[in-house]
């Protein structure tokens, strides 16, 4: 069924923002130990991954100081982010299309891994909607039932696909595209008019790759119509048939867009592209910093952390495989300070 | 009809102090909320933003001000019962509407520029003095209210010639 259009959608819902005094001023004072760009510029310069380790410790990380621990360490560093988030806020259920991707995430993770003989949790991600324990139960013990719509039904159908027929790829399409239309659904359900335009870039960010790695490997309209979600922003329709055409038909298409920009750097590479829309979603950030109530400096908070989560995770790759300091900053995202 | 009059003259003193207190126990709890969690970073702040939640409260003084004026004026304090004709009832009544209105108004704009100050004072402590000041700004309109309404409280005998 084809989305409405922007003007169609109701995004007029109006928070009592004078409730979220608590919540705005306590994200501000976490914010005043958030990494700046002097920060960022440090642990560039920084010689090796584990003084980067101590920049971050000095910052407030909770660092183990080894290298090995650093997943775990910005997992923990972003879950606590969300707990404080949830704590705080009013209504935490608002920001929830910020973390749906990881209950498909981990709904994937945990039935491969089960049909796979390892630990259903093993590889799951956080923060998530759906507890781990009840998501590792509902894969391990096969009961889909247990789990909320729609992972119930997808759950049962990506079994089913991996224990019929054994493609992932296939399972992972029906996952990524379910989890593409819930974070737009959920951010509509919001009529948070800032939640919906972030996850509608997202959204839109998600497709036009998925659209650009179809059209590379000339993958056929059928498989697109499965994979691409709807969005605003974009004609469905059109990017399908274009990408059916190849990359230059897309590429063309989506010099129309809203995205032309930032889709012209999909020629050359596509990592650009994904740098160009998380800058963008920072971009939409910009001003929040002068709103003193309301939903927006929460959002602002936790799409701020995950930026530096990324840049962290940038630069100490970056440092493992030597990269030199032009090509690190080449790589690293917009804060939001 | 003779009640009526006493009757509007009281709903103004209660309004008066109603709405001006209803917008500074919103406007206090609001600066009070956003203070919280700066306070758990730095209790040193406080003196800062003891002034900042202070300001919004000023308004419900001003309707308790006005109410007592009112009550003053028509000998309701003094325990009888007075009698008042319906003109000089709706003349208090309308004298009390600036600090009741204007007071709740203020109270709650005043408490969102203190909140904006909270951020200044959790993140430039250095700068906390300017956001006081801004928010001070605010108190001038509800000041504005309050002298209007006890300058035509204060000489609503006069006009009446009671």
């Amino acid at each position: 069924m084809p989305r409405k259009h922007g003007k169609d959608l109701n995004l007029t819902k109006k928070t009592n923002e004078t409730q979220y005094a608590y919540a705005v001023s306590a994200v501000r004072v976490r914010q005043i130990k958030a990494l700046e760009t002097s920060d960022i510029d440090r642990m560039i310069a920084a010689p090796t991954d584990t003084a980067v380790l101590s920049i971050l410790e000095s910052k407030g990380w909770h660092s183990t100081g080894r290298i090995s621990d650093v997943n775990d360490m910005l997992e923990k560093e972003l879950s606590e982010t969300w707990r404080y988030l949830s704590e705080v806020a009013p209504d935490p259920a608002l920001f929830i299309p910020f973390i749906l991707k990881n209950d498909f995430h981990n709904l994937k993770a945990g039935i491969k891994s089960v049909l796979s003989d390892y630990e259903a949790d093993e590889y799951f991600v956080l923060p998530c909607t759906i507890p781990s324990d009840t998501m590792k139960k509902a894969v391990e013990e096969n009961r889909f039932d247990d789990l909320p719509a729609p992972f119930d039904q997808l759950g049962e159908e990506m079994y089913d696909i991996l224990v019929r027929t054994g493609d992932g790829q296939w399972s992972d399409v029906i996952a990524d595209r379910a989890a593409l239309d819930e974070t737009l659904r959920c951010a509509e359900k919001t009529g948070d008019e800032l939640i919906f335009r972030i996850s509608e870039l997202f959204v839109a960010a998600a497709n036009i790759k998925i659209a650009f790695r179809s059209a590379r490997f000339g993958k056929k309209e059928e498989f697109l119509e499965r994979a691409v979600g709807s969005c605003t922003s974009l004609d469905r329709d059109r990017m399908i048939k274009a990408a059916t055409e190849g990359v230059s038909a897309l590429l063309e298409y989506l010099s129309t867009t809203e995205y032309a920009d930032g889709t012209a750097l999909l020629k050359t590479s596509p990592s650009d592209f994904e740098r160009w829309c998380d800058d963008r979603a920072m971009g939409m950030l910009e001003n929040v910093r002068y709103i003193a109530l309301g939903t927006a400096p929460l959002v602002a908070y936790y799409l701020g952390k995950e930026a530096e989560i990324r840049n962290v995770r940038i630069i100490l790759a970056a440092k493992q495989s030597g990269l030199p300091a032009p090509a690190i900053r080449s790589r690293i995202r917009r804060l939001y300070v | 009809m003779d009640f009526l009059g006493i009757i509007l003259a009281v709903i103004g003193a209660a309004l008066s102090v109603t709405l001006a207190s209803i917008g500074s126990s919103k406007g206090v709890g609001m600066v009070g909320e956003a203070s919280t969690p700066v306070l758990i970073d730095d209790p040193s702040k406080f003196s800062r933003l003891l002034i900042l939640q202070l300001l919004p409260g000023t308004q419900g003084l001003y309707g308790l001000v006005v109410t007592v004026m009112v009550m003053l004026n028509i000998g309701l304090l003094g325990g009888n019962a007075p009698t008042l004709d319906f003109k000089t009832g709706l003349l208090y009544f309308f004298a009390c509407l600036p600090v009741a209105f204007g007071g709740m108004t203020s109270a709650i704009l005043q408490a969102r520029v203190a909140v904006t100050g909270v951020t200044v004072v959790a993140k430039k402590y250095s700068d906390s003095t300017k956001a006081i000041i801004s928010a001070t700004l605010v108190e001038f309109y509800a000041l504005l209210c309050f002298i209007a309404s006890l300058l035509m409280v204060m000489n609503i005998p006069a006009v009446t010639g009671t």
